[in-house]
């Protein structure tokens, strides 16, 4: 059984386990607090900053990311103090300035109060959450993606920027990206994923001839769990 | 040859101080990468041929030592036994040098020291104001001993205190005595090197019980060789160091991670690592203890965030220099999820004198709360740019003054930024204050690993706001969104304000991006990164009001904001800014006043810089 710790939540005195982040503690007891480069399949990277709260540890002050902070003994929390919102809010602003068009920070941007038009715009669709590269590493296992360059220059990428060899076109980075940055289509048989200069061939339905999936996340998945080289020959319809 | 026993190594000492002749002539020529840029190297082969012909070469010994500190100066020689002290020595000055030391006993006039040239000269080292305020504590050897030699080191009483530890101090004994010694950490935080110690030993190192300890040789502060320096002119009081802490700590395993682009550095600790293997200084069962340690270098590829220590244990694992949240400590989980202690180059440098003199030695200087000395990378605006020791506690004034000489040229100080690109600018009137970790962060700034950038009053602070968080815009790793967008953002304001665009409100928004990278970013780097902008504001203001309601630079460096013109009554009609300007703006007769055309001006300051009277005007 887990460690039991006291902390103070909001000024209430609650019992959760030693090591539950700040962020899930939040929402069991129905806190709202915005996140953006959060996902529960993936483990916690802390890095767009959206989830700040004020912690009170041995009598230090701080702000910390609630999305990977962990309970102990002691812990005083509070999660919309001054600190909390001022920061928070000029997150929001410095994004709203990088992605002004983005739907979900516009409506997070909108919740909060927070109005552009003080910074210049950067127009960038990607806000590097690393949702896409997190992905494709730890709940794919297929690493095809990371970061290349530094600062205000870092974009997700292949290895250097090449058509990657080893993506299989799964579409998750697709999938997990919160402003669709990543676009993905499939036309004449090929997938297309434009970001990672993948085009992929779709292998068909031997009996209805629709498309099923890239050939390459077929194999993949046909090697990873030691299927039959015909395991995948029929589309979902016609098995 | 292996020392299997401590008397090994006092016998091995004791024959190489034997063999060693005080009396003996010696010239100690600087091999700092300052002085070897300046041509050292080459005087000192002049000196060996210049020997061979004056058929001296039998009695002296010509040797090249690590960087003596006083850059500025360079190529610096040292008689010994005499103690006379040469600058700027060239090669048209060898041989008069050695036939006026040696031959004639007398130093030779042209190249001692000497404040200006109007000044007296000074012979001896120690006379010298530069050298006179400092306690060179942490620089001992630097500028005495060949680097490359590990007896020479022993000679001093080298790795004496690795053996005291070894054999008759217990982990929890070491650990006390850093700790009653105060040493904090050397590489900005300043966190207490003991307690980082104990809890990494306390910590769970996994089925194999592995501990690492890491040397933090990532100096990447524009600015700064204080770490570089001791690195190339002592590395084996770095490495004693850090056997010490590994053996206190439980660790076998050590690595040094030094920068690309200190390829001196990176020889000369090579090289000392192999020679203390050859000792058994260094692997299998030292000195016969049975403690095994050893220690690997990793080479940085220059980034400058990669000094963040999370970033610099991603970096030795092969991964993308970037940090981590440190929310679990690197003590617990650091180098392959393994309890890791990192220390800078100087703390590891502090360690051996601590263990040999006690921490009641140590802890008699500094101030209440830090302890021991503190080296510094004086330059900028500063009549003796170079290396300083000085004891923590020791007034910023006495720094820029009595050691640093003053301002050049009679100019007025103005700030000086401490702590490197992340760190803050602070004014006149807390040039008083003593330098220690917490009197530098209480003045918005910090110690950071010791840059000290003095600036006068041709400075414009807006600009060298500008500059640092340009420097840091390149360097931000870029993951998290305060340092990444904020220093863009951060930039583009200040750019703006410098080119006379400045807002009404300019300078609440630098504030409040400024906090917000503050409290909100992901490392230390983010944390810091807005101190030059939020420390120039709160201390010149008016300044950043200038530039924007004004549209002025009051330091007369923003190009945009400033015009050139030529006061008549100064100008004597020479014509040599009418030659070096390259636009043509400025016409004239010769021996009557001068005018520059203001549409033609490019505000390239050539004019100006060549004035002999002063005339050119620059608003």
């Amino acid at each position: 059984m887990k460690e039991v710790v006291k902390i103070e939540f909001n000024g209430e005195e609650i019992e959760v386990q030693k090591g539950a982040t700040l962020l899930s503690i939040a929402r069991e007891k129905h806190v709202y607090i915005p996140t953006l480069c959060h996902n529960d399949a993936l483990e916690p990277y802390g890095v767009c900053r959206m989830c700040l709260v004020e912690i009170e540890d041995r009598g230090r002050m701080r702000i910390v990311t609630s999305c990977n902070y962990q309970a102990k003994e002691g812990l005083k929390v509070k999660t919309d103090t001054e600190k909390v919102v001022s920061t928070r809010n000029v997150v929001i602003e410095l994004l709203l300035a990088r992605a002004p068009e983005n739907e979900k920070i516009q409506n997070i941007a909108e919740f909060y109060g927070v109005k552009g038009g003080r910074l210049e715009l950067v127009n960038d669709e990607c806000i590097l959450c690393g949702m896409c590269v997190r992905t494709c590493e730890e709940v794919v296992g297929v690493k095809a993606l990371g970061f290349a360059n530094r600062g205000t220059e870092r974009i997700p990428a292949t290895p250097f920027m090449e058509s990657s060899e080893t993506c299989i076109g799964c579409g998750s980075c697709v999938y997990v990206c919160p402003t669709g940055y990543i676009k993905m289509r499939d036309e004449g048989g090929i997938r297309y994923i434009d970001n990672w200069k993948v085009e992929l061939e779709l292998a068909k339905c031997e009996n209805c001839g629709a498309y099923i999936a890239p050939k390459r996340q077929l194999d993949y998945i046909r090697n990873l769990a030691d299927l039959p080289d015909d395991f995948y020959n029929l589309c979902w319809n016609c098995r | 040859m292996r020392l299997e026993t401590p008397n090994k190594l006092e016998e091995l000492r004791k024959s190489i101080l034997e063999k060693q002749d005080p009396e003996k002539q010696k010239i100690l020529v600087c091999g700092g990468t300052g002085c070897i840029s300046n041509g050292s190297l080459e005087v000192a082969k002049a000196f060996e041929a210049e020997l061979k012909s004056q058929k001296l070469k039998a009695n002296v010994e010509v040797k090249i030592t690590g960087c003596h500190g006083f850059c500025e100066r360079g190529p610096l020689v040292v008689f010994l036994p005499q103690g006379i002290f040469y600058e700027r020595v060239d090669l048209k000055g060898v041989p008069k040098i050695l036939k006026e030391t040696l031959v004639s006993g007398k130093p030779h006039d042209k190249y001692l020291y000497r404040m200006t040239k109007k000044d007296e000269a000074i012979t001896k080292e120690e006379d010298i104001p530069f050298y006179k305020n400092q306690l060179r504590w942490v620089l001992r050897h630097n500028g005495k001993i060949d680097p490359k030699s590990i007896d020479e080191y022993i000679a001093q009483g080298g790795y004496g205190a690795l053996s005291k530890a070894l054999n008759g101090l217990t982990s929890d004994q070491i650990i006390d005595e850093v700790n009653k010694a105060g040493l904090r950490g050397r590489g900005g935080g300043g966190f207490s090197a003991a307690r980082k110690w104990r809890s990494v030993r306390d910590a769970d190192g996994g089925p194999d019980n592995i501990r690492y300890v890491i040397c933090n040789g990532d100096e990447g502060d524009p600015g700064a060789f204080m770490d570089r320096s001791l690195m190339e002119g002592d590395p084996h009081s770095v490495i004693e160091g850090m056997i010490i802490g590994a053996y206190a700590i439980g660790s076998n395993q050590g690595y040094i991670y030094v920068r690309m682009e200190y390829p001196l550095a990176v020889k000369h600790l090579d090289l000392a690592i192999k020679s203390a293997r050859d000792y058994g200084l260094l692997g299998e069962n030292i000195l016969g203890s049975g403690f095994s340690f050893d220690i690997e270098i990793n080479r940085g590829g220059g980034a400058f965030v990669c000094g963040e220590s999370s970033a610099l244990m991603a970096s030795i694992m092969g991964k993308a220099g970037e940090p981590r949240a440190k929310y679990i400590h690197s003590s617990e989980k650091g180098l392959n999820d393994l309890p890791t202690n990192l220390n800078n180059v100087e703390t590891w440098a502090n360690i051996p004198l601590i263990i040999n003199r006690g921490s009641d030695w140590f802890s008699a200087v500094g101030t209440e709360k830090s302890k021991g000395t503190k080296v510094f990378s004086l330059v900028g605006s500063v009549n003796n740019v170079g290396l300083v020791e000085v004891p923590m506690g020791l007034s910023l004034r006495k720094i820029i003054y009595d050691i640093g000489g003053g301002i050049p040229g009679g100019r007025k100080f103005k700030a000086v930024q401490t702590g490197g690109p992340s760190g803050g600018c602070i004014p006149e009137e807390h040039l008083d204050k003593p330098v220690d970790f917490d009197e530098l962060t209480k003045l918005g700034s910090m110690m950071g690993s010791g840059g000290m950038i003095v600036m006068d009053e041709k400075t414009c602070m807006v600009d060298v706001a500008k500059y640092f968080i340009n420097f840091l815009v390149d360097e931000s790793c870029g993951k998290c969104t305060p340092c990444r967008e904020g220093l863009r953002q951060l930039l583009v304001i200040l750019n703006r304000i410098c080119e006379g665009n400045g807002r009404e409100g300019d300078i609440e928004l630098l504030k409040e991006i400024g906090d917000c990278m503050t409290w909100g970013s992901l490392c230390a780097l983010g944390g810091s990164a807005a101190n030059p902008v939020l420390s120039t504001i709160e201390y010149f203001r008016d300044e950043y009001e200038a530039h924007i309601k004004e549209k002025k630079c009051p330091a007369g460096v923003c190009q945009d904001l400033i015009t050139f013109s030529i006061i008549e009554d100064d100008c004597i009609g020479c014509g040599r800014c009418l030659k070096v300007c390259p636009s043509s703006a400025i016409t004239g007769e010769k021996k009557k006043p001068h005018v520059i055309d203001e549409k033609l001006c490019i505000r390239c300051r050539a004019c100006y810089e060549v004035c002999p009277t002063d005339a050119v005007l620059i608003e």
